[in-house]
């Protein structure tokens, strides 16, 4: 897994990385928070094990494969929202793990993602872990699958997430929750 | 741990930051389906809390709470073309499903029905199965499966693959297919059940 030296990792930590939207996104899919890897190729859930891009690409919302190393180039960055996808974070700050996160700053994250979902008008919004966006939004027994109305039109999915530590999720079935979080948002 | 998902956890190890030991801890955090469901993730080792467990792989510590010992024992952790698999052979204690009682009426209701009879239960039949409803609860349909799929260890597999893929993609307005039947009993079920 040629990449970054554990040094070099560790020397991001609390870095960010920007989200990646468009004008009129139509499924907005969110990430946990950044992981170091992640900041390092300023690319969302960009890391060897995680399977995000090749899920998308098993939904045919993608055609292209992202480097892990280099992480996503400028075309595939427009080709992305372009189709009308965007990626934010419910906490833009990077840790190792997801689990270093408070729960506060998860309902932070929760009352952020709100305010951007209100000026952006999504009409699907994906929260990639059903743990973090049972957090973020206080709603202890949410499952997977799509949850409440936020208002303005815009419907919250809880899909699950693709580390790679993921044992439950495999990419067809990862393929199929993102699947049909963009067929609602008519993107399939 | 079968050797290549000893590889993968190994090089994934590896890039955790940090100078400290890291170990793959393991925790049984409830059931899904049939299925126990676990959380994975790496934590310092030198963090483990009391009432944990270590197991060496090699070069790796796995730690797990001791009290899920039970639940994991003969569990091999495998790599697959998809990722990472756990193959359990220990199964969680069916728990009581039992569906709200439903309205069985309604136009919502009648195109889950429709659904059913027309494309669902003439999949099946060759099985020797059916599937009947039960109620359906705002967007979640309970079901109850019958004949051969009673007792089936794949009914899970065929409600999730066949019968709700059909239903969701024909009805939007559901999200989920729940699969209430007592798959231990029954006047044919495909296996009967040892404690009966």
């Amino acid at each position: 897994m040629a990449g970054f030296t554990r040094a070099e990792l560790e020397s991001f930590r609390d870095g960010s990385v920007p989200d990646l939207i468009g004008d009129e996104p139509q499924l907005l899919f969110v990430g946990i928070n950044p992981g170091l890897w992640t900041v390092a190729t300023q690319t969302h859930f960009c890391h060897p094990s995680n399977r995000f891009y090749p899920a998308l690409q098993r939904a045919g919302l993608i055609e292209w494969e992202v480097d892990s190393t280099r992480g996503m180039t400028d075309v595939q960055r427009e080709a992305f929202v372009g189709s009308g996808m965007g990626i934010t974070n419910l906490v833009s700050r990077a840790t190792a793990r997801a689990s270093e996160l408070t729960p506060s700053e998860l309902v932070e994250g929760g009352e952020r993602l709100t305010r951007l979902v209100g000026e952006l008008h999504p009409p699907v919004v994906a929260v990639a872990g059903v743990t973090a966006y049972r957090t973020a939004f206080s709603v202890p027994k949410a499952r997977l699958g799509p949850q409440l109305d936020l208002g303005l039109g815009t419907t919250v999915w809880a899909v699950p997430n693709p580390s790679g530590l993921n044992a439950h999720e495999t990419i067809d079935s990862l393929a199929l929750w993102y699947g049909k979080a963009a067929t609602q948002a008519g993107l399939l | 741990m079968d050797p290549s998902a000893l590889e993968m956890v190994l090089e994934l190890r590896d890039n955790e930051p940090g100078d400290d030991e890291f170990a793959l801890s393991i925790e049984v955090t409830g059931f899904r389906g049939p299925q126990f469901s676990y959380e994975l993730a790496f934590v310092p080792l030198a963090d483990m809390k009391e009432g944990w467990v270590e197991e060496r792989h090699d070069g790796l510590a796995v730690i797990f709470p001791e009290v899920d010992i039970e639940k994991l024992d003969g569990s091999m952790l495998e790599l697959t073309d998809q990722g990472l698999a756990m193959n359990n052979p220990n199964s969680p204690a069916p728990p009581e499903m039992s569906a709200p009682a439903g309205d069985l009426s309604g136009p919502l209701v009648d195109r889950v029905q429709q659904v059913l009879t027309e494309q669902v239960n003439p999949a099946i039949a060759s099985h020797g199965g059916g599937a009947e409803l039960v109620s359906v609860d705002g967007a979640i349909a309970y079901l109850r499966l019958f004949g051969g799929c009673q007792g089936c260890g794949l009914a899970q597999v065929t409600l999730k693959q066949g019968i709700e893929k059909i239903i969701l993609e024909s009805i939007p307005e559901l999200s989920q297919v729940v699969d209430v039947t007592d798959h231990a009993s029954g006047d044919d079920p495909y296996y009967q059940s040892e404690k009966k």
